[in-house]
């Protein structure tokens, strides 16, 4: 397992959730396309990080991980209100959206 | 041997990756990347953090997908997916907690107690992040408070 597989897969990663984010039209998987990347950034991290202060890194991700778990609570409820005000939650629906 | 743990790890991820985009359902892709989120666990305690691959294993591919698979279902409007998606769901369940335990007793055998990695977070946090750790925590509550008040309904 070298440095060079870890930046791939961490690469693989980013540009699957950026192209899911594109790509897809409901707003449920472009969260989770969004989520994809931001661990794909947070192994990016770790492989950085891993030679120089790999405590910092550690906590670094953790910190990230917790602030998108927290995200991740808050964008569920908004989508749940979508959806039960429209019936689907899509790009369209949102970009409708006024107010 | 840990390059074979790293490569089949690697083929769950892209095999994952690939049914998340190319998968019509949202249930589907939702269960798949509970395959992924699980791997990159694997892999994050392959590079030694086993600590944070646990974490990951619990957050991500626990408690995160679980209330996207939720939404989806509220999306879908169906009850429960079919049968090929509840036998996946099986799998997916098994191999995370067959993935979590490997970690745990890989860090059990190598466990030494001035390097236990959850000990040397803690206190790094804790000695030089104070701050940041109680903020963190007063916006998680925010984050629970504001999802409540979106979710409830207006009499």
């Amino acid at each position: 397992m070298s440095s060079f597989s870890l930046f791939i897969l961490a690469a693989l990663l980013i540009a699957g959730g950026i192209a899911g984010f594109f790509l897809r039209k409901d707003l449920l998987t472009m969260l989770l396309s969004s989520e994809v990347a931001l661990s794909g950034a947070n192994l990016l991290l770790l492989v950085f990080a891993s030679q120089a202060s790999p405590t910092e890194a550690q906590a670094a991700v953790l910190a990230i991980l917790t602030v998108a778990a927290a995200e991740v609570a808050v964008a569920l409820a908004a989508l749940a209100v979508v959806i039960r005000e429209k019936g689907k939650a899509t790009e369209d629906i949102v970009s409708e959206m006024k107010g | 041997m840990l390059n074979l743990a790293f490569w089949v790890l690697f083929l769950i991820i892209l095999g994952g990756l690939g049914i998340f985009l190319f998968s019509r359902r949202e249930e589907r892709s939702v269960v798949s990347l509970a395959a992924v989120f699980s791997a990159l666990g694997g892999v994050f305690a392959l590079m030694g953090y086993t600590f944070l691959g646990a974490i990951y294993l619990l957050i991500y591919a626990g408690a995160v997908v679980v209330a996207f698979l939720m939404v989806a279902w509220l999306v879908s409007g169906r009850s429960q997916g079919g049968r090929s998606l509840r036998w996946a769901f099986v799998f997916v369940f098994l191999s995370l907690t067959l993935e979590l335990g490997l970690i745990l007793t890989y860090s059990h055998l190598t466990f030494k107690k001035a390097q236990a990695p959850a000990l040397k977070l803690g206190s790094f946090f804790l000695q030089n992040y104070l701050y940041v750790f109680e903020l963190t925590s007063l916006l998680i509550l925010t984050a629970v408070i504001s999802s409540l008040v979106l979710i409830r309904r207006e009499k």
